[in-house]
């Protein structure tokens, strides 16, 4: 039985999530997966633990945000590894966690077969993906 | 001496216990009436809450489906109105389901397929930084439009599921 390390969109980065890039808007998903999410899944895995993500009370999400910002997760990690150390908590509006499951999931999985890489619009510091032997590396991404 | 063993009594065992029976029946007959009564008086007050918080809603879909095509929405005021939209209706379809069996994601165009077009849409997006008020383009409002016409009678069709329901 794995721990739990908990992080909340709220406590950990805004009460008001914006939309998909850091070009359009703040406290983008873009933004959000740079600054909080890559570290905090890279970290449970080295503890293994699973990452819960808490998704509720904020003032409400646009769709753009959680699939930019659980998408470069997959994108980064891959589904497989995503899927079994991750556990999205969505009481307020559960068809968010459908979405992420279902959608953006299985749609950043096959883009991160093709090598479409994700739109980068912001300055961003090195973070973690998995590299073309299939291992972690750590570095600022094109 | 004679006369009087001659006389019968004025009611017989058996009338006395007919006369039970009819009071006991008439008894059973009025609580049966007031109980099923009372039921159904319940049923017709629960279903016409329902249907006044389904129009309810619906309206103020409609209010804000105005006030998007009229360019009078803020983009960042959207989002929490998309979210408390969401949770009311969930509470409330999850009520109708329970007691009408009534399908729970018939609203669902209403909660996510309108968020979609909304935040998805170019001139959302444009705005959001600046938090301006939309104006949105000819094809956006087709967008809306086409939304409207495509959706518009799953309120109806839900009042009437409810309304039937036995």
């Amino acid at each position: 039985m794995k721990n739990k390390r908990n992080i909340s969109v709220l406590d950990s980065f805004s009460e008001y999530p914006g939309l998909r890039h850091c070009a359009v808007s703040d406290d983008s998903g873009e933004e959000f997966y740079h600054k909080v999410l890559n570290k905090e899944f890279k970290d449970a895995l080295d503890n293994n633990e699973i990452l819960i993500v808490n998704l509720d009370n904020t003032a409400g999400y646009a769709p753009s945000f959680l699939d930019e910002a659980f998408g470069n997760l997959v994108y980064d990690f891959s589904m497989e590894t995503v899927k079994n150390n991750i556990n999205i908590i969505s009481e307020e509006e559960p068809s968010w966690k459908d979405m992420i499951y279902e959608e953006t999931f299985v749609q950043w999985e096959d883009r991160r077969k093709s090598n479409e890489a994700p739109k980068i619009t912001g300055n961003h510091s090195e973070w973690y993906r998995l590299n073309a032997n299939g291992e972690l590396e750590y570095k600022t991404w094109n | 001496m004679e006369l009087m063993c001659c006389t019968k009594p004025l009611m017989e065992i058996s009338d006395w216990i007919a006369i039970g029976a009819v009071l006991i029946n008439g008894g059973l007959a009025f609580w049966i009436v007031r109980t099923i009564q009372n039921k159904l008086a319940n049923k017709r007050v629960l279903k016409d809450h329902f249907i006044a918080e389904i129009k309810e809603v619906r309206e103020q879909y409609k209010c804000q489906l105005n006030n998007l095509y009229s360019g009078k929405c803020k983009p960042k005021e959207l989002l929490p109105w998309f979210k408390l939209m969401n949770i009311k209706v969930n509470d409330l379809m999850t009520l109708v389901n329970q007691k009408y069996k009534i399908d729970k994601e018939k609203l669902k165009p209403y909660q996510t397929d309108l968020r979609n077009v909304v935040t998805e849409s170019e001139d959302y997006i444009n705005n959001f930084k600046q938090n301006r008020e939309i104006e949105f383009s000819d094809k956006s409002k087709t967008d809306i439009i086409q939304f409207q016409q495509l959706n518009n009678s799953i309120f109806n069709e839900l009042i009437v599921s409810v309304n039937d329901f036995n």
